[in-house]
């Protein structure tokens, strides 16, 4: 009983020293988070390379194969066929045909509850202005997925959208619809890395995002199998944010408009 | 959404303030109400009892720190369920181990006056924390309010399980002193 007086005092200690305490942990976690994507991207890139020499070695060899090869845009139209036969259309089909166990979430709060991924002010900034654009949209749709990835402890966690524009806030673009792809990975082997502010995203929900432009050399790599980001969607969303009409908000800040390179 | 213009929609009675408050910091509350049950329908119940608790403070309340103010409620009302919930049958759990490793800091053969106020204590601990390491101090915090395991900790801080743990100790071991210092006991 009387740890639990000091239990209840420890508690009630000045707000400042709980602020601190969470305030450290998210400077060690930028530094983490950096190295994440940082990771992440290489891992991108090593993927897309080795897909591409491999692909123009295998094209040199045999140049008839070409004229066989499955094209991106059959694959894709292939998985939406595929997809608009399941209750469950689209994301999910892209995995379980390769094989990948794949399951819808309905909360990814619950996939980590413990890790509070958060990007500084200075960081938002950035990653405002070096988007494509920073859109307000409303989120027509959505559907998150979990991936385990075989052979290992990772899972992927992959939220798609479907995003209709409501304004500009920067950048332009003359499309009204996005289809945008995020994922986060557990111990892969960076450990949670996920986007701030995503798993928030619902239905019919205002918000601001930042989206990046996919390429097809973007691959994910989950098991043995390689995934192309745009069977996914044809952006990467890397930022669901709040909006009041005069500042973009995350968390404890806000960043006014004035603050973004036009 | 503002923390100050949320408050403002407490005040004015205006119910999307709960929305507003849970789209912002039902995350955060929800991962200390966990760290403290270990049971996600449990965490729900007092992350909504949370909500509940902050409409019936504000007004009159205004809090500074709508997040400490929020997590404040929920560690309370979590910290109750857990009690209630482990009356008869505690031990092992990582919680038990918490509270286990906060009665080292109590001097022996002596209590923690029934009779002082929570208020003072905490206090108390408010300046000695202050006095610590900022490194020192936030592993505490990280344990000692917000819960999180030894493996946790030591992730976030980047330090190994066993200097946390080793980090943790010695506190125990200052905060003991200080109690003693502050002639907390009968």
């Amino acid at each position: 009983m009387k740890s639990e007086k000091l239990q209840d005092a420890i508690g009630e200690v000045k707000d400042s020293l709980i602020v601190d305490a969470e305030t450290e942990a998210i400077g060690k976690r930028n530094g983490w988070i950096r190295w994440a994507a940082a990771a992440a991207a290489v891992v991108l890139v090593l993927t897309a390379g080795i897909l591409y020499i491999s692909g123009a070695i295998g094209r040199k060899a045999n140049p008839d194969e070409k004229s066989n090869a499955v094209t991106e845009q059959d694959r894709h139209d292939e998985q939406s066929d595929a997809a608009s036969e399941q209750d469950h259309s689209g994301p999910a089909v892209v995995f379980s045909e390769r094989g990948l166990d794949a399951e819808y979430v309905e909360n990814p709060a619950e996939i980590a509850v413990n890790e509070m991924p958060y990007i500084s002010r200075e960081e938002a900034v950035r990653n405002l202005n070096s988007a494509k654009a920073v859109l307000e949209c409303t989120v027509e749709e959505i559907s998150r997925i979990r991936v385990s990835e075989p052979g290992s402890d990772s899972v992927w966690f992959i939220t798609t959208m479907t995003l209709s524009l409501n304004r500009v806030i920067r950048g332009s673009t003359e499309e009204e619809r996005f289809r945008v792809v995020n994922a986060a990975v557990t111990n892969m082997p960076v450990d949670f890395f996920y986007y701030p502010g995503l798993e928030e995203c619902r239905e019919q929900m205002h918000a601001v995002f930042t989206l990046r432009e996919l390429s097809d050399t973007d691959v994910w790599t989950i098991g043995d199998q390689e995934i192309s980001v745009k069977e996914l969607g044809d952006y990467s969303v890397i930022s669901c944010l709040g909006f009041d009409g005069t500042n973009i908000q995350y968390q404890n800040y806000s960043i006014p408009l004035t603050e973004l390179e036009n | 959404m503002e923390d100050r213009r949320i408050v403002d929609l407490y005040w004015q009675r205006d119910e999307t303030a709960i929305a507003e408050t849970e789209n912002k910091y039902g995350r955060f509350c929800f991962s200390i109400a966990n760290n403290i049950l270990r049971n996600r329908e449990d965490a729900k119940e007092c992350v909504n009892d949370t909500w509940l608790g902050a409409w019936n403070a504000m007004p009159p309340h205004r809090p500074e720190i709508l997040s400490t103010f929020l997590g404040k409620i929920t560690r309370r009302l979590s910290l109750r369920k857990w009690r209630a919930r482990t009356a008869e049958k505690r031990g092992g759990g990582s919680m038990e181990l918490s509270i286990e490793e906060l009665e080292e800091c109590i001097p022996s053969r002596q209590r923690i006056d029934e009779g002082l106020e929570t208020a003072e204590l905490a206090e108390i601990i408010s300046t000695f924390l202050e006095a610590l390491p900022p490194e020192e101090r936030r592993v505490f915090m990280r344990r000692y309010w917000y819960f999180d395991s030894i493996r946790d900790i030591s992730r976030r801080f980047g330090f190994g399980e066993s200097k946390v743990k080793m980090m943790l100790k010695r506190t125990r071991d200052k905060l003991l002193i200080c109690l003693q210092k502050e002639e907390i006991w009968v």
